[in-house]
């Protein structure tokens, strides 16, 4: 090989690995930013800091919008995550096994959560349960079952992506195996389906979750008065101050979504099936 | 009493009949083999006697039990697949007691049982291993373990040598056919492979587009195939055409042979190779043959004819003595029996 050839690869490979790490960088420099300011010690932020405390996470225990909010936040995220997958398992079954007209048409219908902006979602839902209540004085807006039932739609298409993902590279022939050996339709589901697609189902969970715990715009339109979520307190709260207590709760939540994600990696390998 | 019976069995998708109203009947321990070109309706027959596609119309019966429209999960049959379909996350003992748990029987029993199982297919110390840490054949011999140890009314084999390489193909082969003999189960195979069916099959049947061609044990579809399909699908041949009237036949080129049967009315007539008697020279029997081409096989010695009216023959003699000396442009005599000559119907045509 000639020495010009290989300066240029030399040169090549730096330059490609400064470009990634340069996205790392990017991408991760906010983050780190926020973990940084969430120890600064004084209470408007400026640089370079006073000193360093943990005097806002301290803090956040005696504020109960935040508390509450990351319950109620949990509590819908675990809801709609539950509920999600509840409907895409079966629907991701019919997508993925069947061939019939429209199959197409419901997958797109499925996905489009993904599509339409979530604060428009937020607003059409809000219009839709007022004039249900209006027709039928069921009271949706501002209840917990209608701000858990938009929040599924959340959930579904990461749900629907994932799941499919894995089916489709699951053998019918195992399925049928199963069912001539005396396996009826929920046996085949729970003993040979749904264990393969093991990783599928997790991974699906885990986003379904974070997709909903994270949520501002849908929920903005559907919390009752004093009812509040937690990105919804942390919005509430910076309109009235700019001090690093949101940069203590957004570390936090970062420090809970890393951990799931490094649980659910060492379980079942997020690699290999997102 | 049969073990199961097809009655008039039709499968349409759309416009297109994939299976026309078959009709079949297999014996007690009986090993039948369903032959075809891919897309004949073999795979689909085989998948509506497991119940995992629904008869159009038509009759599926397993003893006196009428399971048409009984779910595969009620019908008691095994099935061994091309792939094997083997359950990945279960251990080998898990997958062949999968179909027990489900009958549940009593954890003794399975234990015992599986291990009988294992035993017939000579994997007792595979156990404990997942199906990944398996060679191709020695999975497939679990998913033969697994679908006969529920003890099935009839076995189902769709293609389930194809996957495996030609060395291994022919070992669990033979296997298999022992192991049908040892157990006495009904059996059906499919396959394209006529090889495998034809050491296999007590009966075979030649299906194409849809429909049964010819029944019959390999030898009767060897030496009397009803059609020039059949004949071209089970071993080689060389078709003449031409006229038949009585006992004898003339090929378009002229040349006139005598038959045994009776050829009216049949266009086309089939020579096995191995039936063409080839000598030094021609006589009485004999008619003179130009050698053309001549490949050694080996046992055999396979000689490419050219007759003088423009008739070619392919024939195929044990080698020895002259025929290994013969070369391309000698005059020779080629003998053809009348039984040898035996006369096709037409295209499609069915004859059992």
């Amino acid at each position: 090989m000639v020495t010009g050839d290989r300066l240029g690869e030399r040169f090549g490979r730096l330059a490609y690995g400064g470009a990634v790490w340069a996205g790392f960088g990017f991408l991760l420099l906010p983050i780190l930013l926020v973990l940084w300011l969430s120890f600064f010690s004084n209470e408007i932020l400026s640089l370079p800091p006073d000193g360093y405390s943990l005097r806002w996470y301290e803090g956040l225990l005696t504020k109960r919008d935040f508390i509450d909010g990351f319950i109620l936040s949990l509590e819908v995220a675990v809801l709609a995550t539950l509920a999600g997958l509840a409907v895409s398992v079966p629907a991701s079954l019919v997508l993925v096994r069947g061939r019939f007209k429209g199959r197409e048409a419901i997958l797109n219908f499925l996905m489009a959560p993904l599509i339409v902006p979530a604060i428009v979602i937020g607003a059409a839902l809000y219009i839709f349960f007022i004039q249900v209540e209006i027709a039928t004085d069921i009271p949706l807006a501002g209840s917990a079952p209608g701000l858990v039932g938009a929040h599924v739609l959340l959930t579904i298409p990461w749900c629907i992506r994932l799941l499919t993902a894995n089916l489709v590279g699951l053998d019918p022939a195992i399925e049928e195996a199963a069912a001539s050996l005396g396996a009826r339709g929920w046996v085949i589901l729970a003993r040979v389906t749904l264990p393969l697609i093991w990783p599928g189902l997790v991974a699906a969970a885990l986003f379904a979750f974070v997709v909903s715990f994270g949520n501002l715009e849908i929920s903005l339109f559907l919390v009752a008065p004093g009812e509040t979520t937690l990105p919804i307190a942390i919005l509430q709260y910076l309109e009235w101050k700019l001090d690093p207590t949101i940069a203590a709760v957004s570390t936090l939540q970062v420090v809970l979504i890393g951990a799931g994600l490094f649980a659910t990696d060492r379980v079942v390998g997020l690699a290999r099936v997102v | 009493m049969a073990a199961l019976v097809l009655d008039r069995l039709t499968k349409h998708y759309g416009d297109h009949a994939a299976v026309d109203t078959l009709s079949l009947t297999v014996a007690d321990g009986e090993f039948l083999v369903l032959l075809g070109p891919s897309g004949c309706g073999k795979t689909t027959t085989l998948r509506m006697i497991a119940g995992f596609v629904e008869a159009s119309t038509g009759q599926v019966s397993l003893g006196d039990r009428d399971i048409t429209r009984e779910p595969p999960h009620r019908r008691n049959i095994g099935v061994v697949f091309q792939n094997y379909a083997l359950f990945p996350h279960l251990s080998v003992f898990e997958n062949v007691a999968f179909g027990l748990r489900r009958r549940k029987r009593p954890e003794a029993e399975i234990k015992t049982r599986v291990a009988r199982a294992l035993g017939l297919v000579r994997l007792d110390a595979f156990a404990d291993r997942m199906p990944k840490q398996m060679s191709g054949g020695q999975q497939q011999r679990v998913a033969i373990a697994r679908a006969l140890v529920i003890e099935p009314d009839i076995l189902l084999l769709d293609e389930p040598l194809s996957a495996l390489d030609a060395k291994l193909r022919l070992e669990v082969r033979q296997e298999l056919k022992a192991l049908q003999r040892l157990l006495g189960i009904a059996t059906i195979l499919v396959t394209h492979d006529q090889d495998e069916a034809m050491s296999l099959g007590d009966r075979l049947v030649v299906m194409n587009a849809g429909r049964v061609e010819q029944i019959g044990s390999p030898q009767e579809l060897y030496r009397q195939p009803a059609s020039r399909f059949v004949a071209s699908f089970i071993g080689r041949g060389n078709f003449l055409e031409g006229v038949g009237a009585g006992h004898r036949f003339t090929t378009r080129h002229g040349w006139s042979l005598p038959t045994a049967r009776p050829v009216d009315d049949v266009a086309t007539v089939l020579i096995r190779p191995e039936a063409i008697h080839l000598a030094p020279t021609a006589d009485a029997d004999r008619v003179p043959a130009r050698v053309a081409l001549v490949t050694y096989l080996g046992p055999m010695t396979e000689v490419v004819l050219e007759l003088a009216g423009g008739d070619r023959l392919v024939a195929e003699q044990a080698s020895g003595g002259w025929l290994d000396r013969v070369e391309p442009g000698q005059d020779i005599g080629a003998g053809i029996p009348p039984e040898a000559v035996i006369g096709l119907g037409a295209e499609g045509a069915t004859r059992t």
